[in-house]
């Protein structure tokens, strides 16, 4: 049976009575979001990390976007063990929510803030590949491809691999576990390897980027990311992501 | 004349429990490293002026302060806890949050945190999109940038903040009945869209009349007594200064 179009009923209650449904790690989800990766990769990728059931609902936006909490999406619907309906919005807070949830946030204030360091390092890595490389004209984008590696991910390269040697070089960001770090970083680091210009290549890889590339393969290595990042849907995102931008 | 010292504090070098349990410690004193001017520093020191706590500023050498930072980027924020841990906070938004944590304004659960930061992205998703398209364009075409994103972006903006604060009771809050994180990041967007109008611009769509949701807002955070006296200070007149200035306004 193809995927519904139709949004589900948001539980109305008082912000306590779903904070105790939210508290549950058995939750089913539905998201919505447009088939290419987007703002929705990350989300899709801690939805797969999880573990957890979930499913994409088919996109006709021009019906559901009044409906969405900021008429943009992603949005999440967490079906609580309990019944009640709860609406996700905004990427970064539906992953930090998921985070949280999936025991992927630290393990206290300094960890959590730990976490969100790395995350936004990454951010700001990912916007100015986004403006410099992929916001560039088709016929500029080696070249600028070319000094995006050598001025911006050089940079951000030297300091995360000090960063996770002084953590032990244990393929991850915080402590020895994974994290909203993890996650991020190697979602950006995805990124930027498949939106390769024709005729550059980017100097991330297990010789030359040695942590990084630990980080990348630990989450991996989860099987229902594997799995996920395997299937036919990923393959499609990847190939509709290159579309939707010319690559 | 002497040499203004630039030196950075030390932070303290423990695993994370250690640091996790000084991190709790809610009568640290603070010290922040940031330029002149609002910038990615403005949120932080709103914060850190609203929470009420003690900081004070570190005099800025870049060339040779950058290589201490640890993502050689500003504003680093250096706390000393009430048990004399020294934490180094970086990358603003993190720093932010932390903030907001450790003083009450992320909500009080899972759920009201998640929401908070709905509208903390929300926000900034305008701020980011004013600073590409106006701060960004070539000075002899800011104004007509200027006008259309008040015409093209702002509004449909102001409209879904105006029904969720709407549907939380018109009180000048976006969850519940007490300022979060969320109320001070608006504050703080709609203060600097409000500030960086270009000369000859037309008027920014913000107003008692126009928006009254969000001007409640503005208003109540501002009215906040410790981040009213910051406004005051002469050093808030000179950052103000400052932003006009390096972004030419």
């Amino acid at each position: 049976m193809s995927p519904t179009t139709v949004l589900p009923t948001v539980t109305k209650a008082s912000s306590e009575v779903l904070a105790e449904a939210a508290k549950g790690t058995d939750s089913t989800f539905q998201l919505l979001y447009f088939p290419l990766h987007g703002r929705g990769e990350l989300v899709r990728n801690l939805l797969a990390y999880s573990g957890a059931q979930w499913e994409e609902l088919a996109v006709d936006w021009q019906v559901q976007k009044p409906k969405t909490p900021f008429q943009v999406a992603p949005v999440v619907y967490e079906h609580t063990a309990s019944g009640s309906v709860l609406e996700l919005a905004e990427s970064n807070a539906i992953e930090r929510y998921l985070a949280r949830k999936y025991n992927l946030f630290g393990a206290n204030i300094w960890e959590e803030n730990q976490v969100n360091q790395y995350y936004h390092n990454a951010e700001g890595l990912i916007q100015a590949f986004a403006l410099r490389v992929v916001g560039a004209a088709p016929e500029a984008r080696v070249d600028e491809a070319n000094k995006f590696y050598t001025e911006i991910l050089a940079k951000f390269v030297a300091i995360h691999e000090d960063h996770l040697k002084q953590n032990g070089d244990n393929g991850h960001y915080v402590g020895s576990s994974t994290t909203l770090a993890d996650l991020k970083v190697a979602q950006t680091l995805d990124r930027i390897l498949l939106l390769v210009p024709k005729g550059a290549q980017v100097p991330v890889s297990a010789e030359l980027t040695p942590s990084l590339w630990k980080v990348k393969e630990s989450v991996e290595s989860k099987p229902s990311y594997a799995a996920w990042k395997k299937g036919q849907r990923a393959h499609e995102l990847d190939a509709n992501t290159k579309a939707r931008f010319q690559f | 004349m002497s040499a203004t010292n630039v030196s950075l504090p030390v932070p303290t070098q423990a695993d994370t429990t250690v640091l996790g349990q000084a991190a709790k410690s809610t009568d640290s004193t603070y010290k922040i490293l940031y330029f002149g001017l609002h910038g990615r520093g403005e949120l932080t020191r709103t914060l850190l002026a609203y929470s009420g706590v003690k900081w004070e500023e570190l005099p800025v050498d870049w060339a040779t302060q950058k290589d201490l930072t640890p993502f050689k980027c500003l504003p680093v924020v250096y706390e000393t806890t009430s048990d004399g841990t020294i934490l180094e906070l970086a990358e603003s938004q993190a720093i932010e949050r932390y903030l907001a944590n450790k003083y009450n304004l992320y909500g009080k659960n899972a759920y009201e945190a998640h929401k908070v930061e709905q509208y903390f992205s929300s926000a900034d998703g305008v701020a980011q999109a004013f600073s590409q398209k106006i701060i960004g364009a070539a000075q002899d075409k800011r104004v007509e940038e200027a006008n259309k994103f008040y015409v093209e972006v702002l509004p449909r903006c102001i409209a879904i903040h105006e029904a969720h604060l709407a549907k939380n009771g018109s009180n000048g809050h976006y969850i519940g009945n007490s300022a979060t994180l969320a109320d001070i990041k608006v504050a703080n967007v709609i203060d600097r869209l409000l500030f960086l109008r270009p000369k000859g611009a037309d008027e920014v769509p913000f107003s008692a009349e126009k928006t009254p949701q969000l001007w409640k807002v503005l208003e109540k955070v501002n009215a906040h007594p410790t981040l009213a006296a910051w406004k005051k200070t002469d050093r808030y007149q000179e950052l103000n200064a400052g932003t006009k200035s390096m972004f030419k306004f």
